[in-house]
C-alpha cells in the first residue's frame, strides 16, 4: 500500500532545476535513496520533511497534501538531517525532551518514556547526563537518530544516518531501522551501498534532479546484468590499464591487479563476468554504460 | 501555549549555561557601582541622588539597549546559524511557538537588566530626600521606559533576526540604535532635524538633557512618558508579530497567520491611537513654541540691541511701587488673579498713557481705577488711558484681574518654562505671569533670521531688570494639598508672601526646603541644600568684602538651586536680590573663576559700554583676587591685566587708563581699593553706563583727594 506518493514534482533553485518530474511511490519498509553528490537527494528529502516548498507536482504522505497539510505531515515525521546541530550546552538526556516538546509530547511523563527507551536503543543512556558538547562525532548521530524517533513518527527520513558511525553502532543502527520498517515508511538517504543492501527492500536513484530507476535492491544490480566484468593483469600494468577503462574498483591479488568494469561487451579478452552487486546496478544506472 | 512554556524553559536552560551572557550584567552591576560609590563617597552632596542617577541611568541604557538589542538578534538567528532550526522546522511545533518561546526567552534577558537597573535605584533612591510616592513614580517611569524599549528592541532584534540572515543583521541592530542615539541628541533643544522624529525612540527621550528636573522630579515627563512607552509597547507586539508572519512563511498555518494578522491589525489600532495622543501632545508644544519664536519676533536692530544690552535697566518714567496679588492656581496649568497695582509717575512732563506686560495667554477680566481710565490690550501689554493725565509723582491705583494657562515652552517645545500642576509649580517673572511696568520683552525670539535649526529661531527670556523696587504682598490659593513652595519674596506667618524686591517675583513648588544663610534665602532639593549653604558659606566671605570695600549690597535676598536648564533661563534677568543656581554652580566653585563671576555680577560684559567700563570691572576682579590671595605671577595690575589675552587688542587710550589704575596699585592696595571704589561708585550713579569715563573718574577723585 502506497504511503508515500510523489507525482510530477518538479523544484527549481531559482533558474536551476534541481528536481524534474519526480514520480515517486513508497509504501511501508525502507527504502534506499541513492545518487551522487549533487543529485537531488537532499532537495528530495528536505520537501518531504517540509522544509521546502516546492513549485509543481503533488506530494501525498499517509493520504496527507503535503504542499496544504504540512503541519500534520510534521506530525508524522522523524527526520535525520545530513549535518545534524544540536545546541552542545544540553545533555543528551535534556536535548531528547526538547526535542520531543516541539514535537508536541507536552506530557512530560510520556515523553519520558520514549526518551529513555531511545536512549537505550541507541546505546546513549550510560552518556544522557554528559553534555552534548563532551560527545563524539558517533555519539551525536546516534543522539540525532533518537531524536528523529521521538514521537513514534510513521515516517521516518534518515540522510546519511550511519556517517560516522563505527561497525558496531552501525549493526544496530541497522537493527533499529528493519524493526522500524515493518509498519513505517523510512527513507535512507546515503552513499553506504551495504545500509542500502542489508536495510532497503525498495531503491530510488537520482541524479541531476531525474529519477532514474526506483524498484527494489535486486532490480537496481539486475540494472548491471550482464554487463560486470573482472580481469586480472600483472600489477605492472596497472596504471596502462586504469587509464583505458572507466573501471569501478580494482584490487591487488599477489602479483597481478584484478579489474571490475561495467561494460556492454568483455573489456579484456580474459574478461569474465560476474554476478552484479547494487553497487554495479547504481554505477550503471547513473554512468548510462548499459543503456 | 505549553510548547511555548517548554521551548522557554529549554531556552532559558541554554541562557544560564551560557557564562558570556552574565558578563553584561557584571559591567552595568560595576558601572553603577562606580556611580553609586562616588557620588556616596562626597562628604557634601551637591546634586540630589535622582539627578545623579538621572544622569548615569541615560548612557547606561544605551549600552543596555545594544545588549539586549544585540542579545535578540543572536537569539533569533542562532539556530539557523547553527542549522538546528532547520531539524526544528521538520517538528509539530508551529512558527509562534517557536519564536515566541525564544523571544520570551530574549525578553527576560532584557527584564534581568531591568531587574538589576531596578533594584540598583529603589535602593540607592531610598536614601533620597523624597515621598513615597514619589519614589514608586521613579521606579514606574524607569521600569516603563526600559523595559518598554526592551520590548520592542527584542522584537525588532527578532525582525532583524530572521529578516537578514547574515552579520548584517547585527549591523543592521547596531546602527538602529545609532539612530536612536543620534535622534536622542537631536533632542536638546536645538534639534536639526525635525524634533518631531524624537518621538521615534524606543523610550520617551522628550526632554533636554536629563527628565529629572531637581524639585520638580520627573513630573514634566512622567505622563508623556508613560503614553509614549504604552504606544511602543502596542508596537513591539506588532513588530513581533510581523516576525512570526516572515518567518518561514510556507510552513505557517492558515489559522496561524489569520490569527497573526487580526492580533496585529487590532493592536495597530491603539499604537496608532496612543502614538497619536502623544504625537499631538509633543506637537501642539512645539507648535506653540514655534509660534512664540513668530510672536516674539524683533526687528533686527531691537534684536541685536537686546542681545547686547539685554540686562540694562530700562529707565522708564513709572514706577510699580506696590502689587497685591490674590492668586488662584488650579491643577491644569491655569491661574486666576486679582491684582491691585500702585503706580507713579517719576517724568516730567504730564502724561495720559502708562503701559504694564502681562502674558498675552492672560485674558484680562477687570482693568479698572478710581481715576478715569480706559484699557486697551495689544499681546502682551496692556494700555492704559489716563484722561485726567498723571502728573510727576503722581500715582495711579489699578486693579486688574486676569487669568488664563500658564503653560509655556522653550527649546523646541521640550523644555517646560511654566506650568502649574499639582505636583510641581514654576512660574518664573519670565513668564509674565504678573503684570510689569513699562512694555517690555518677555521674550526675544530670532526668528526669521539665517538659523541653521530646524525651527529656525532661538528664543531666550527678555531681560526684565527693574529700575526700582516693588512691595510685594502675594496671597496663593489653590495649593491645597500642601505642595511646599517659594516665592522670591519672604512667607508671612499667615501663609501670605511679603517683602520688597527690585527684582520681582518668580513662584515655584515642588520638593524643596529652604535655608538661610546669613540673611540670604536658599530654595532647592533638601539634598542639595548642605552643598548650597557651603557654597553660600564660601561667597558669603566675597559678599561681605565686596559690601565692605564697594558699599553695595552683593549678598542676594533669595537664591533658587533649579536644575541646569531653568537655572540658565533665569540669566537673562540678571539681579542682587536674586539669583537662581544649578549643579555647577554650587559644586565647581573655585575662587579663581569666583572672582571673574563676582566682579561680573556687578559690572555685567557688555561690550556697547566701551573699554573704560571693562578696565573697571578688571579692576574690581583684581581686587577680589588680592583679597582671595590668589596666586597670579604677578605684582601688579598692569602686569595682570597685560597678562589676559585680550589685551592686545586693547586700544592706546585705553591702555593709559589701565596705566592710572595701576599707579594705584603700586602705591599700595588700600590707595588702589580706595580708588577702584571712587570710580565704581560714579559708574552706579550713571544711568547710561556707556557714558563711563573712567579717566574723568580717576581725575574728580584726585580733585577730591588733594586738599
Amino acid at each position: 500500500m502506497s504511503t508515500v506518493r510523489i507525482d510530477g514534482l518538479n523544484k527549481m533553485y531559482r533558474s536551476v532545476p534541481a528536481l524534474t518530474n519526480i514520480e515517486l511511490d513508497m509504501g511501508t519498509g525502507v527504502f534506499g535513496l541513492l545518487g551522487p553528490n549533487g543529485a537531488g537527494k537532499t532537495t528530495l528529502m528536505k520537501i518531504l520533511s517540509t522544509l521546502l516548498p516546492y513549485e509543481e507536482g503533488r506530494v501525498t504522505i499517509y493520504d496527507l497534501d503535503l504542499a496544504k497539510e504540512g503541519d500534520q505531515v510534521r506530525g508524522l515525521l522523524g527526520y535525520l538531517p545530513q549535518h545534524f546541530h544540536v545546541p552542545m550546552q544540553f545533555t543528551g538526556r535534556e536535548f531528547l525532551h526538547y526535542a520531543g516538546s516541539m514535537k508536541g509530547l507536552t506530557n512530560h511523563k510520556a515523553r519520558s518514556g520514549q526518551v529513555e527507551r531511545l536512549l537505550e536503543e541507541v546505546n546513549l543512556l550510560p552518556q544522557a547526563d554528559k553534555k552534548i558538547k563532551s560527545y563524539s562525532g558517533g555519539m551525536i548521530r546516534r543522539l540525532g537518530i533518537a531524536q528523529a524517533l521521538l514521537g513514534e513518527p510513521r515516517f521516518i527520513m534518515l540522510d546519511e544516518p550511519t556517517a560516522g558511525l563505527d561497525p558496531s553502532e552501525r549493526i544496530r543502527f541497522r537493527n533499529v531501522i528493519e524493526k522500524l520498517g515493518d509498519n513505517h515508511t523510512v527513507i535512507l538517504s546515503t552513499h553506504i551501498i551495504s545500509d542500502i543492501e542489508t536495510s532497503c527492500g525498495q531503491v530510488a536513484v537520482l541524479n541531476k534532479g531525474s529519477l532514474l530507476y526506483q524498484g527494489t535492491t535486486q532490480g537496481l544490480a539486475q540494472k548491471a546484468a550482464d554487463g560486470v566484468w573482472e580481469f586480472q593483469v600483472p600489477y605492472a600494468d596497472y596504471d596502462k590499464v586504469a587509464k583505458e577503462f572507466a573501471f569501478i574498483s580494482s584490487r591487488r591479488e599477489m602479483n597481478h591487479a584484478i579489474f571490475r568494469v561495467i561494460a556492454k561487451e568483455p573489456p579484456h579478452i580474459h574478461a569474465a563476468a560476474v554476478q552484479p552487486t547494487i553497487e554495479d546496478g547504481y554505477m550503471a544506472v547513473i554512468n548510462g554504460v548499459l543503456s | 501555549m505549553n510548547q511555548i512554556k517548554l521551548i522557554y524553559r529549554n531556552e532559558m536552560r541554554l541562557l544560564y549555561r551560557n557564562p558570556f551572557l552574565a558578563l553584561p550584567f557584571v559591567l552595568i552591576f560595576i558601572s553603577w557601582g562606580y556611580v553609586i560609590l562616588s557620588y556616596e563617597m562626597e562628604s557634601v552632596h551637591y546634586e540630589d541622588t535622582a539627578a545623579v542617577f538621572y544622569n548615569n541611568f541615560q548612557w547606561i541604557t544605551m549600552v543596555n539597549l545594544l545588549l539586549v538589542g544585540l542579545y535578540a538578534v543572536y537569539m533569533a538567528g542562532k539556530d539557523r546559524e547553527s542549522e538546528f532550526e532547520s531539524l526544528v522546522a521538520t517538528y509539530k511545533v508551529n512558527n509562534t511557538e517557536w519564536i515566541m518561546g525564544k523571544w520570551l526567552v530574549a525578553q527576560t534577558y532584557g527584564l534581568g537588566f531591568t531587574v538589576m537597573t531596578l533594584l540598583i535605584q529603589g535602593i540607592w533612591l531610598l536614601g533620597g530626600r523624597m515621598g513615597m510616592e514619589e519614589w514608586l513614580n521613579h521606579l514606574l517611569y524607569v521600569f516603563v521606559q526600559i523595559e518598554g524599549a526592551f520590548f520592542v528592541l527584542v522584537s525588532v532584534g527578532f525582525l532583524l533576526g530572521v529578516w537578514i540572515k547574515n552579520t548584517l543583521s547585527y549591523i543592521g541592530m547596531t546602527a538602529l540604535l545609532g539612530i536612536v542615539f543620534l535622534l536622542q541628541a537631536n533632542s536638546y533643544g536645538f534639534a536639526y532635524v525635525n524634533p518631531r522624529l524624537n518621538l521615534f525612540t524606543p523610550y520617551d527621550s522628550m526632554y533636554i538633557a536629563t527628565p529629572y528636573e531637581s524639585i520638580w522630579g520627573i513630573g514634566g515627563v512622567f505622563e508623556g512618558a508613560m503614553l509614549h512607552q504604552a504606544a511602543v509597547l502596542m508596537a513591539g507586539a506588532v513588530v513581533i508579530l510581523a516576525t512570526i508572519l516572515l518567518f518561514r512563511p510556507h510552513r505557517r498555518l492558515r489559522r496561524e497567520k489569520r490569527s497573526l494578522v487580526t492580533l496585529a491589525i487590532a493592536l495597530m489600532v491603539p499604537a496608532v491611537i496612543l502614538g497619536g495622543i502623544r504625537y499631538t501632545h509633543y506637537n501642539s508644544a512645539l507648535e506653540q513654541f514655534i509660534d512664540m519664536g513668530k510672536q516674539y519676533k524683533l526687528t533686527e536692530e531691537a534684536y541685536s540691541k537686546n542681545r547686547v544690552a539685554g540686562a540694562e535697566r530700562p529707565n522708564y518714567a513709572f514706577s510699580m511701587d506696590r502689587t497685591q496679588l490674590d492668586v488662584q492656581l488650579s491643577a491644569d496649568n491655569r491661574i486666576k488673579v486679582a491684582s491691585e497695582l500702585s503706580i507713579t509717575y517719576n517724568g516730567d512732563a504730564p502724561v495720559n498713557d502708562v503701559s504694564l506686560t502681562l502674558q498675552r495667554q492672560l485674558k484680562v477680566t477687570d482693568c479698572s481705577s478710581d481715576a478715569k481710565i480706559t484699557c486697551s490690550r495689544e499681546d502682551d501689554f496692556i494700555r492704559i488711558h489716563v484722561q485726567d493725565g498723571l502728573k510727576r509723582g503722581e500715582r495711579l491705583d489699578l486693579k486688574l484681574n486676569y487669568e488664563g494657562d500658564m503653560k509655556q515652552y522653550r527649546a523646541d517645545g521640550l523644555l517646560q518654562q511654566a506650568f502649574v500642576e499639582p505636583d510641581r509649580i514654576y512660574l518664573p517673572k519670565e513668564s509674565g505671569w504678573y503684570p510689569l511696568i513699562g512694555e517690555r520683552y518677555l521674550a526675544i525670539s530670532s526668528y526669521g533670521r539665517v538659523d541653521e535649526r530646524y525651527v529656525g529661531f532661538e528664543v531666550n527670556s527678555g531681560g526684565l531688570v527693574e529700575d526700582h523696587p516693588t512691595v510685594f504682598a502675594v496671597t496663593i490659593k489653590g495649593n491645597e494639598d500642601g505642595l511646599p513652595m517659594a516665592l522670591t519674596i519672604p512667607r508671612g506667618d499667615d501663609g501670605s508672601y511679603k517683602g520688597t524686591s527690585q527684582y520681582g517675583l518668580s513662584l515655584i513648588g515642588g520638593n524643596l526646603e529652604e535655608i538661610a544663610v546669613d540673611r540670604t534665602r536658599i530654595v532647592g532639593h533638601p539634598e542639595v541644600l548642605d552643598g548650597a549653604r557651603q557654597t553660600a558659606e564660601i561667597y558669603r566671605n566675597y559678599w561681605g568684602y565686596l559690601e565692605e570695600w564697594l558699599e553695595v549690597p552683593v549678598a542676594p535676598d533669595v537664591i533658587y538651586v533649579l536644575d541646569h536648564e531653568h537655572s540658565e533661563l533665569t540669566q537673562f534677568t540678571p539681579s542682587q536680590s536674586f539669583t537662581a543656581w544649578s549643579f555647577y554652580d554650587i559644586k565647581y566653585v573655585e575662587p579663581s573663576v569666583m572672582v571673574y563671576a563676582l566682579a561680573n555680577d556687578l559690572i555685567p560684559d557688555n561690550a556697547s559700554f566701551g573699554e573704560d567700563v571693562e578696565v573697571l570691572q578688571r579692576a574690581i576682579t583684581w581686587g577680589l583676587m588680592k583679597h582671595a590671595q590668589l596666586e597670579t605671577g604677578y605684582k601688579h595690575f598692569g602686569q595682570w591685566y597685560a597678562s589676559l589675552g585680550w589685551s592686545s587688542e586693547v586700544p592706546a587710550e585705553a591702555v593709559k587708563r589701565i596705566d592710572r589704575m595701576n599707579r594705584y596699585d603700586e602705591l599700595g592696595e588700600e590707595e588702589f581699593l580706595q580708588a577702584v571704589k571712587y570710580v565704581f561708585t560714579q559708574y552706579e550713579g550713571l544711568e547710561d553706563k556707556a557714558a563711563f569715563n573712567l579717566a574723568a573718574a580717576l581725575a574728580r577723585y584726585e580733585g577730591e583727594r588733594s586738599p
